[in-house]
């Protein structure tokens, strides 16, 4: 079992300060986190409204030049919304600056207000999808000039600079919560699968990495050789009732407010018909004590926590628990806590965490 | 060596990337990403302003950097007081709203150190892989830039453009700086260098793409002409950016880069084997020839059109670059594979025996 850290972070200036200090304070946490053995520390896009990061690849470069092991990654990169020859040329360069550690992980988008800031149709968005990732991995693998003759996008003649440093290219894991046609491409493409274990719907979660599993071997992929890694929101406290008061207030703040920005813009394209009318229905109405009996929520004391990533680890046979934190205005000294708390009590449970911690701490 | 004493030259200097890659000169791409940081680290120490770093895609000739934001975030974290600017951000060929989304985390992460320099570029091929026409890359460019100034400027904003249109959006995070320092690239079009002026932004110089000096002399006068009509009365910082080699002696100084600077034209002539078509672009129809004609080197290039010299050399040219008005050099001291001991090696020797004889200079270091 490997443990990541995702940012996927909502700003407040009366929490968090000035820009700079709110940047200063989660690179603070990733010297940390590389310190406690996480094996990677990725960041979302998103943009506008203070949520995540408007390029990612920006943070995680700063993130990369003060450490040493620890992995980037991306939770997700919102590939139909970009130009993909913009996104292979800024993930390879920080492929390289940062020592060949980049875990790219990908996916659509779940916010229509993004694609109305960049003028997209979301009735385009799985074909862009499709497209951009079919272009980045195709500038990431050439050796010579190629042309593309795309929907969106034509090349002629083309020649990338500079390489990724991982051959033949850096991981890729691609998102899939809801969709089907998410996890089936994934499964097609032999992709990692990145998924939302937080989502109030478990059993449609698993489902589809039951389904993904399927498609990997149906195209000729191994599975033991593919990732699945499922997102949570983490908050490890000294007791389940200090956990559920701080951990879970922050993570309902969260959940509310990206529930707010998908009811700015409701979906009206099929392309997202599996989020029933957005994320904001899907979580609507949820109480705390629902969220938490449904087990999508890692908020509580260690023992708490071990026996939960267990149960997930049966449930849905991931192998790969990115957790998000410092979400819905907690405080910097809170999310250090928890770390802390989680690397010494949590962490060493899970035989192949601490090991794959230990050597890759040995081989920096 | 000791120079002689003369009135003090009120200069800035600042280390400029555009990398050309030659894996025979830099080893692996990750090697020379090393050595241009290292450089990069240097410059601060040695008492520099500020550190450009260009974009261009495709090529070797600069390809190596596609994001300015992303290689400025890593120069941000290696250093403390240099400044970071970007030498130029190619502001056609991308969504603005992105760029002023980048750049403001950029400003933000390096503690409000961003140097935004804009410009419209000239490569075709960068034009085409992005599909804009260059017919369009002064409206795209003015278009761009007023999306960013507003992004930044204001609290909410709209713009309907012809190429873009936003609606009622506040960009997170805003600069640090109110509005960072603006650097405007203009190389041949009097135009530009007219718009400049009139916007009151500041300028970025590239010398040595331009044949005739009597130009440049004129370019300068629209510039600052159309500077003081708009009502403009501060002294505008210009930059002038120029291959650099501080040697131990004039001849040393002549030969020792020959063969990188050679290198260098013929690559920057492959990359624009294609001209720019449109007549937006009309000063440029000749660039490819007249990056060749550079290669003839004593006869076109050296030593007018490059700063290679010992230090004496090196003094008397910032002494005629102060008088024509440049208050900022920009050293691209790291040049087709010059080699890294060169590079580190005439740095110091400037650092050293040129730049305590100019005050912009010895007040950065303290």
């Amino acid at each position: 079992m490997r443990f990541g850290i995702l940012y996927n972070t909502d700003y407040y200036p009366e929490v968090h300060g000035s820009a700079s200090r709110y940047y200063g304070q989660i690179l603070e946490q990733v010297q940390l986190e590389e310190q406690l053995g996480f094996s990677s520390v990725w960041f979302g896009e998103h943009h506008y409204s203070g949520y995540s990061f408007g390029s990612p690849p920006v943070i995680a470069m700063a993130a990369a030049d003060r450490t040493k092991r620890i992995k980037l990654g991306t939770g997700v990169s919102l590939v139909p919304l970009n130009h993909p020859i913009r996104l292979a040329e800024e993930y390879a360069m920080l492929d390289v600056l940062s020592g060949g550690r980049l875990e790219y992980g990908i996916g659509r988008g779940f916010l229509k207000y993004s694609h109305e800031i960049f003028g997209i149709s979301e009735d385009e968005n799985h074909a862009r999808y499709h497209e951009g990732t079919d272009i980045i991995v195709k500038a990431w693998t050439s050796t010579g000039p190629f042309s593309y003759e795309g929907k969106f996008w034509q090349l002629r003649d083309y020649t990338f600079f500079p390489k990724p440093l991982q051959q033949p290219h850096p991981p890729i894991y691609a998102s899939a919560v809801l969709t089907p046609e998410s996890a089936i491409w994934a499964g097609k493409c032999g992709f990692h699968l990145s998924t939302g274990l937080f989502v109030p719907a478990a059993e449609k979660v698993r489902n589809i990495i039951q389904l993904y599993r399927q498609t990997l071997v149906e195209h000729g992929h191994d599975p033991r050789t593919r990732e699945v890694s499922g997102v949570y929101q983490l908050y490890c406290g000294a007791s389940n009732e200090e956990a559920r008061r701080e951990g879970g207030r922050y993570a309902l703040q969260y959940f509310k407010f990206f529930s707010e920005l998908d009811q700015r813009s409701p979906h009206t394209s099929k392309a997202f018909e599996h989020y029933g009318g957005g994320v904001s229905r899907v979580f609507g109405g949820k109480t705390y004590e629902d969220l938490e009996k449904a087990r999508l929520l890692m908020i509580g004391d260690p023992e708490y926590i071990i026996e939960h990533i267990k149960w997930a680890q049966d449930y849905y046979g991931v192998d790969y628990l990115i957790f998000e934190v410092a979400q819905g205005g907690e405080p910097h000294d809170l999310v250090v806590k928890s770390l802390e708390r989680f690397a010494k009590y949590v962490m060493p449970v899970f035989e192949t965490g601490r090991e794959a911690a230990a050597s890759e701490t040995n081989r920096a | 060596m000791p120079l002689r004493a003369a009135e003090a030259i009120d200069m800035k200097f600042s280390l400029f990337h555009l990398p050309t890659f030659f894996p025979e000169y830099h080893g692996s791409e990750a090697q020379f990403y090393e050595d241009m940081l290292a450089e990069t680290e240097l410059a601060e120490k040695l008492g520099f302003h500020a550190v450009w770093f260009a974009e261009h895609h495709f090529h070797r000739y600069g390809g190596h950097l596609p994001s300015v934001p992303v290689i400025g975030a890593a120069a941000a974290q290696r250093t403390r007081r240099l400044r970071i600017g970007s030498g130029i951000v190619l502001l056609p060929l991308q969504d603005p709203v992105r760029v002023a989304e980048e750049f403001a985390m950029l400003d933000c992460l390096s503690g409000g150190r961003l140097e935004f320099g804009i410009g419209r570029g000239f490569q075709k091929m960068e034009y085409d892989a992005f599909e804009r026409d260059m017919a369009d890359s002064r409206a795209l460019f003015e278009e761009a830039h007023d999306i960013i100034l507003k992004a930044w400027s204001c609290e909410r904003f709209s713009h309907n453009g012809r190429f873009r249109r936003v609606h009622d959006l506040q960009i997170f995070p805003r600069p640090v700086q109110r509005l960072p320092p603006i650097f405007v690239a203009c190389i041949f079009t009097p135009e530009s260098f007219e718009w400049t002026g009139r916007k009151g932004h500041n300028l970025m110089i590239v010398p040595y793409a331009v044949p005739h000096p009597q130009t440049l002399v004129d370019n300068l006068c629209t510039f600052r002409c159309a500077r003081s009509a708009a009502g403009f009365a501060s002294e505008p910082e210009i930059l002038a950016v120029y291959h650099f080699y501080c040697g131990e002696s004039p001849d040393k100084a002549r030969e020792e880069p020959r063969a990188a600077m050679l290198r260098y034209l013929a690559t920057a002539a492959e990359a624009n084997r294609e001209a720019a078509y449109s007549e937006q672009y009309r000063r440029y129809a000749r660039l490819r020839e007249g990056l060749s004609a550079m290669m003839d080197y004593e006869g076109m290039l050296y030593p007018e059109r490059v700063i290679f010299g010992d230090p004496e050399q090196c003094l008397k040219r910032i002494r005629q670059l102060e008088a024509m008005g440049v208050t900022q050099l920009g050293l691209l001291a790291d040049f087709g594979g010059l080699g890294r001991e060169r590079v580190i090696a005439s740095l110091e020797r400037f650092a050293r025996h040129v730049m305590p004889h100019c005050t912009a200079a010895n007040h950065a270091r303290k």
